[in-house]
């Protein structure tokens, strides 16, 4: 004998292991459940289902930077985030990259990039109207955590952007040309390597405004746009 | 003072990750997969506002990477198992072994809506947006999916192991 419950108190049971059911239904179907066996073992196998299934979803592995993977800007962003978010602590993360991905961080405009996941939502401004792709991220968990945003030109310029928490000294690094300024609880510094220092001054006082809430985006891609104008090849 | 509109996203991964592995059936495709769509969503110029329509369009974006990594790999729809007398049989077989083993060989809709609303936790409504289909639809999908899941567990041949007390 087929003891199987019929399809609409089939649709009935599941949407009361998912908590769909207004409180009249529920009730109805409850006093239901109180007398009729197959129907309460029905429920019953539902909601161990239902209860298994989600249990299933909390083996999740630690999210790392793919080995292997076509080089596109956007990756390096997501590992940043997905590493200091899953795992909760901080990773190295190193690589070179393209313009390949078209809603990459290559897209146009001067927007930054925030790290939600960062201490205290960390800002990495998007140079890309001024030439310069953000090639790699890097998180590095020493004394003093500090996370580098590196950028290139196309004739060799190089630009790095280091972030770390205000208050704590983070290592020198060498460049031609430096900028520092703090922004809440962080504590910024670009340096150049090679760079003219006019263009770097335009560039350094954009990707200062892009860290700051609030900037004007308009002002920032003018000022972008400044900096490539007679630009010569860099050196570093 | 500005919210950060990626706030969630740390809280939201694993959901995502456990959503794009259902449909996947493979994790490290999955793993991969959510990391390019959390990067992707970071660089992205508009952010939704509040949260769930934020959760709803991170979901959006990974379920739309793994639809286009399933045409990839052109998988086969899996025929579903028959509907058998599902309520007879004891339900101690409803086990994680043989639900992951059962979800792994279920039709890839059964996967997502499964995913969906056990794993993510989506209500009815908020799935049903996701996957511009009416509420009803979704309904009826999850009693399918579920069905079929239970097919799936049933025949196979593994049995989790009886656990003793005493």
């Amino acid at each position: 004998m087929d003891n199987s419950p019929n399809p609409d108190d089939l649709l009935t049971l599941n949407a009361l292991v998912d908590g769909e059911l207004a409180p009249a239904e529920r009730a109805e179907i409850a006093s239901r459940l109180a007398v009729d066996r197959d129907l309460a073992r029905a429920y019953a196998a539902l909601a161990r289902l239902k209860a298994t299934v989600a249990n299933t979803a909390d083996d999740v592995p630690t999210l790392r930077l793919p080995k292997t993977r076509r080089p596109v800007a956007w990756r390096l962003t997501a590992a940043a985030a997905c590493v200091a978010a899953v795992i909760g602590g901080l990773v190295a993360v190193h690589g070179l990259l393209s313009s390949a991905s078209p809603d990459a961080v290559t897209a146009e405009g001067p927007m930054a990039i925030t790290l939600a996941s960062l201490p205290a939502g960390t800002n990495i401004p998007r140079l890309d109207t001024a030439g310069l792709k953000l090639i790699g991220l890097a998180i590095d968990p020493g004394k003093v955590p500090v996370i580098t945003a590196s950028y290139r030109g196309p004739h060799g310029c190089r630009l790095d952007l280091r972030a770390w928490p205000a208050g704590a000294e983070a290592p020198a690094v060498t460049g031609t040309s430096r900028r520092n300024w703090a922004v809440g609880d962080l504590v910024y510094e670009l340096v150049a390597h090679g760079m003219p220092q006019w263009r770097f001054a335009i560039i350094a006082g954009a990707a200062e405004q892009q860290t700051r809430l609030g900037s004007d985006p308009e002002r920032v891609e003018r000022r972008l746009r400044e900096a490539n104008i007679g630009a010569p090849p860099c050196v570093g | 003072m500005v919210r950060d509109p990626h706030a969630g996203l740390p809280a939201l991964l694993p959901r995502l990750f456990a959503f794009a592995r259902t449909m996947l059936g493979d994790a490290d495709t999955a793993r991969d997969l959510v990391q390019e769509a959390a990067a992707r969503a970071l660089a992205a110029r508009r952010v939704p506002d509040d949260e769930p329509a934020y959760h709803a369009w991170m979901f959006r974006i990974v379920r739309n990477a793994a639809l286009d990594e399933l045409r990839r790999l052109r998988q086969p729809p899996i025929e579903d198992h028959a509907q058998i007398d599902l309520w007879r049989y004891d339900d101690m077989r409803i086990a994680k072994i043989t639900v992951e083993q059962g979800l792994a060989v279920l039709a890839p809709t059964h996967r997502e809506i499964i995913a969906l609303i056990d794993m993510a936790g989506f209500s009815y409504g908020e799935a049903a947006d996701l996957l511009q289909v009416p509420v009803g639809t979704v309904m009826s999908r999850i009693a399918r999916a579920r069905g079929a899941l239970l097919a799936a567990i049933e025949a196979s041949r593994v049995q989790p192991l009886k656990s003793h007390h005493g």
